[in-house]
């Protein structure tokens, strides 16, 4: 595998200075930004070399790992993953001195150039970096670039734990009854969106926080990454209202049915329809028990709350003479009995 | 799909931005945290849409070193251009 030479990709000398370098870089990056060439391909293009350059040549510590390194990356890398611990300029004089020609020798050799040639085909398998933001998905950065300096924040910076990250989830009330999972995306610190799937468990309430050990932000230098906290809120619902883990919902009943006793079908969140006995003298307002059909309780499911029917009496409307006139005679009689009737 | 939604500390921590600057892009109308607070009197949250503003801020100050008044009147170009896009796409 062979690396362009960054130098020349931003047209200046091995011996300019930062200055010069930062200077040549945005002159280059004004002419080919993305954002100034928008659906250019070339320009993309030639703004990815040039970002990439200047990443590894304003930086004091990258140039001088690039100028020592050449070629020889991938020796090193493979070298630091078996455990080596040289440093790049050592491991650079120790593997040229066993081929029998210096990095020096090279550079300045028949057809040795060090930073020339083509980088591997596939650019979108490289680490990510934040220009996604610009390009997408598509890295702007060759696998040479990632490969040899990989996360340039943890290995620059104190070890340091990832801060908590909130995730707030809205779930309908069958949502919160039956259990859930959600997805969520979160984005590292190089602008990679990761997806995480997050269970929402039977029950769960409205406020209720679901913590998601280390899956928040990543850590620095390698410390462990933050926590993720699911906050759920849990819409209101048009038919059930909840309170703890029992549910309470309306039923009409006719009024005869309320006088006489009968039986009504309430549905219910699982979403079937459960057969109530409606007592005879059953009062408007009235609230009918019915075990265990509540929400499933957040920490023991296999336990729930109840349901409670409320009653709501449904009174006949648009009576003929005759109809209002046996309602007269009932109320005659009702008062008759002494009994406390409502309001005439 | 959820909300996320991101405290400063942790903005500046994910981003590696100084808080003081990231005050400055708000100060200048460029980025507007858009999450509830997570007290009812608390600072608004940065959602993932405001980490991605922010990071394009960020790259277009350092790639065209842009200075706020310069970032100003590329995002809101960049603005018009999404807003287009999304339109282009909903017909």
């Amino acid at each position: 595998m062979e690396f362009r030479d960054y130098y020349a990709v931003l047209g200046v000398p091995k011996t300019a200075s930062s200055k010069e370098i930062r200077s040549a870089y945005r002159k280059l990056a004004r002419q080919h930004h993305p954002d100034v060439n928008p659906g250019n391909k070339e320009a993309e293009e030639r703004f990815k070399e040039i970002s990439e350059a200047y990443e590894v040549l304003y930086d004091p510590e990258k140039r001088k790992l690039y100028d020592t390194l050449g070629p020889q990356w991938r020796e090193y890398e493979r070298y630091r993953e078996a455990g080596g611990t040289a440093s790049p300029s050592e491991f650079a004089q120790a593997t040229t001195a066993g081929a029998g020609a210096g990095a020096g020798a090279g550079r300045g050799g028949q057809g040795f150039d060090p930073f020339a040639g083509a980088r591997r085909s596939t650019r979108g398998a490289a680490s990510p970096d934040d220009l996604h933001d610009i390009f997408g998905q598509e890295s702007p950065y060759s696998d040479f670039f990632s490969s040899i300096f990989g996360d340039v924040q943890g290995t620059t910076r104190r070890a340091r734990r990832g801060g908590d990250v909130e995730a707030q989830v809205e779930l309908s009330l069958e949502d919160a009854f039956r259990g859930t999972t959600v997805q969520l995306q979160i984005t590292d610190p190089t602008g990679t969106p990761r997806t995480i799937e997050a269970r929402i468990p039977p029950g769960v309430r409205d406020g209720s926080r679901i913590r998601l050990a280390g899956q928040g932000a990543a850590g620095r230098g390698g410390a462990a990454a933050g926590d993720l906290f699911v906050v759920v809120s849990v819409r209101p619902h048009p038919r059930f209202r909840r309170e703890g883990d029992d549910l309470r919902t309306d039923a009409s009943v006719d009024m005869f049915t309320c006088l006489l006793g009968g039986v009504i079908r309430v549905p219910t969140l699982k979403g079937t329809r459960l057969e109530v006995r409606i007592p005879p003298d059953t009062q408007n307002g009235q609230a009918i028990r019915l075990k265990g059909q509540g929400m499933p309780h957040l920490r023991h499911p296999e336990r729930a709350g109840d349901l409670y029917v409320e009653v709501r009496v449904v009174l006949p409307t648009g009576l003929n003479a005759e109809e209002r006139e046996l309602v007269a005679e009932l109320a005659d009689r009702y008062e008759h009995h002494g009994e406390k009737g409502g309001a005439r | 799909m959820g909300l996320i939604l991101y405290r400063v500390e942790v903005v500046t921590d994910i981003l590696d931005i100084p808080r003081v600057q990231l005050r400055r892009y708000e100060q200048a109308g460029l980025v507007v945290p858009s999450g509830a607070p997570e007290k009812p009197r608390g600072r608004a949250r940065y959602t993932e849409e405001d980490l991605r503003r922010i990071r394009r801020i960020r790259r277009l100050q350092r790639d065209l070193g842009l200075n706020l008044a310069g970032l100003q009147v590329v995002m809101r170009l960049l603005d018009q251009v999404d807003e287009l896009q999304r339109r282009v796409v909903r017909q």
